[in-house]
């Protein structure tokens, strides 16, 4: 199985502090990987540098489909086909449910007949998108608007999709629903790096994981490894 | 002093001024609302645009569609250069945003000297647009000077809106306005939108700038009242809320043209601004209730 994505030994600094001290994972074709970790480990961190939102490499290299990608701007990473579903949502509030949506195939220019297909597609795993068409994105509930973000990522029609905490702050049965898609998604061809803390959900559509702690990767193996690893079900799954 | 003619005639005027104050508000809430910063310029973009128009109509003799064409690109282009080559370098320099403002302040004066020394330290006379002084509407004649001013103002401002809200580009404008990371992660270039965004507010100051050059003459300070006034509408409206701004800049076309004509042209100015302090100090947020960015 050949890489879609490759991190080497990436060092990551806000100003004086370090955030990541040389991580190094991969993510292949059609693979769910899970990056765990508690709060401040650098999970976040890890997917801001890859798509670019933040700078602060200091050492190594992210490479995209063989080509290395730190150092570009956020949008040229974006158009190479990196979507990333940000934490806290981060949908555009005062625009509507379709506006949100059309945003996320800003840069299609032309594609109408893809777009279409892609927003088909993103209503069929939504359906309550579709309902919601014409609201404010500000007005939907939590749940909806984690489900108008994943949505959003879709209709980048991305070659990788990363997520960072897609179940925070969300009702465990529409939690389920979301991993549901994910799944789905995941079947349908796209490769996903899913940032979680909530470890149960995540290795259960995860098919390899990562551990990171304080900016290092301690553990990687597969996710029912991880699943069955005493200090994986100590630490992160609240298992005694 | 209440006949139709009379009241019809100050409407109009009320309207043309008013006009001119909503689209400069709308620039001011734009320029806000997607960089959270205060241009202090703004009035001068719009005297700047005057002369650039008499250079364009003037000058070099060219009609006036291509003038006022070429008035809104080169505008334009001010505005773009502005934000992306001054603002941005000083942002990216660490600067906080009260130097920044300070620095559009320190751009008016610029603007304002540099237009003395290029183009002359005294009024210019714009020479009229159309062949007739005046034309008949319902009762009264009007200059057709003042309804281009008008027409212009209410094509920029419904151009505007449905840039804004009717293409892919201006959508993405407000995107960027409302969450830029988000912005950013769906491959807009908010760097560019941002630039776009001054870029647009100076055309549409320019171009009312140079439709103001034949009621009002072309001088230096051309701008400087209008620009608080707008700037007063805006506040008043909401400050960030293109459409607050518009009805802002109405309503205080109206109390200034109806001040001078009922109560005293000297002070039209001070009630002006006495209102905009009334009006703040009950609703601190001005009418329409608008949150922006940090």
């Amino acid at each position: 199985m050949s890489n879609i994505l490759e991190i080497e030994n990436l060092h990551f600094q806000y100003g004086e502090i370090v955030a990541l001290r040389g991580i190094s994972l991969n993510v292949g074709e059609g693979e769910v990987v899970t990056l765990l970790g508690g709060n401040g480990a650098g999970k976040t961190t890890t997917l801001t540098a890859i798509s670019g939102l933040i700078n602060g490499i200091t050492q190594g290299e992210i490479r995209f489909m063989g080509e290395k990608i730190n150092g570009k701007a956020p949008h040229k990473i974006a158009a190479l086909g990196i979507a990333h579903s940000l934490e806290g949502r981060h949908i555009f509030s005062q625009l509507t449910v379709m506006e949100n949506l059309m945003m996320g195939a800003y840069l299609r220019k032309g594609d109408n007949a893809g777009i279409a297909k892609d927003l088909e597609y993103v209503f069929h795993l939504f359906p309550r998108l579709k309902e919601r068409e014409k609201q404010q994105g500000g007005t939907l509930s939590g749940g909806e608007q984690q489900m108008l973000a994943v949505g959003r990522a879709l209709m980048q029609a991305p070659k990788l999709l990363m997520l960072d905490e897609p179940s925070l702050g969300i009702a465990p049965i529409i939690v389920e629903d979301i991993f549901r898609a994910l799944h789905q998604i995941n079947q349908d061809g796209l490769p996903l790096l899913l940032v979680e803390q909530n470890c149960n959900v995540a290795l259960d559509i995860a098919h390899r994981g990562y551990v990171i702690e304080t900016g290092e990767i301690i553990l990687s193996d597969t996710a029912q490894a991880l699943a069955e690893n005493e200090l994986i079900q100590k630490s992160y799954m609240g298992m005694e | 002093m209440f006949t139709f003619p009379v009241i019809l005639r100050l409407v109009i005027g009320a309207l043309m001024i008013g006009s001119v104050y909503a689209v400069l508000g709308m620039g001011y809430s734009l320029i806000y609302k997607a960089t959270g910063l205060m241009n202090l310029a703004m009035g001068d973009f719009l005297m700047l645009g005057a002369f650039v128009g008499l250079t364009f109509y003037k000058t070099l003799g060219l009609n006036i569609y291509l003038s006022f064409i070429l008035t809104f690109v080169v505008m334009f282009i001010v505005g773009y250069v502005t934000q992306r080559y001054l603002i941005t370098v000083l942002l990216n320099k660490g600067a906080s945003f009260s130097y920044i403002i300070l620095c559009t302040a320190g751009l008016s004066m610029l603007f304002q000297n540099g237009v003395q020394l290029i183009w002359a330290p005294f009024t210019l006379q714009f020479p009229a647009i159309f062949s007739k002084a005046s034309v008949p509407f319902l009762s009264i004649k009007v200059a057709p000077e003042n309804l281009l001013v008008l027409a212009i103002a209410t094509v920029s401002a419904v151009a505007l809106h449905f840039f804004l809200n009717k293409t892919r580009f201006g959508t993405a404008m407000r995107a960027s306005a409302l969450d830029q990371t988000a912005a950013s992660s769906v491959g807009i270039d908010v760097g560019l939108t941002k630039g776009i965004t001054w870029g647009l507010s100076a055309a549409l100051a320019g171009v009312l700038g140079m439709a103001l050059g034949p009621v009002y003459g072309v001088y230096s300070a051309l701008g400087a009242m209008i620009a608080q006034k707008a700037f007063a509408g805006a506040v008043t409206g909401g400050y960030g809320n293109i459409y607050g701004a518009v009805i802002g800049g109405l309503f205080y076309g109206f109390v200034e043209t109806f001040t001078a004509a009922y109560v005293s042209t000297a002070y039209k100015d001070v009630i002006t601004f006495v209102i905009l302090i009334v009006i703040l100090s009950v609703a601190p947020n001005g009418i329409f209730k608008e949150k922006v960015i940090e």
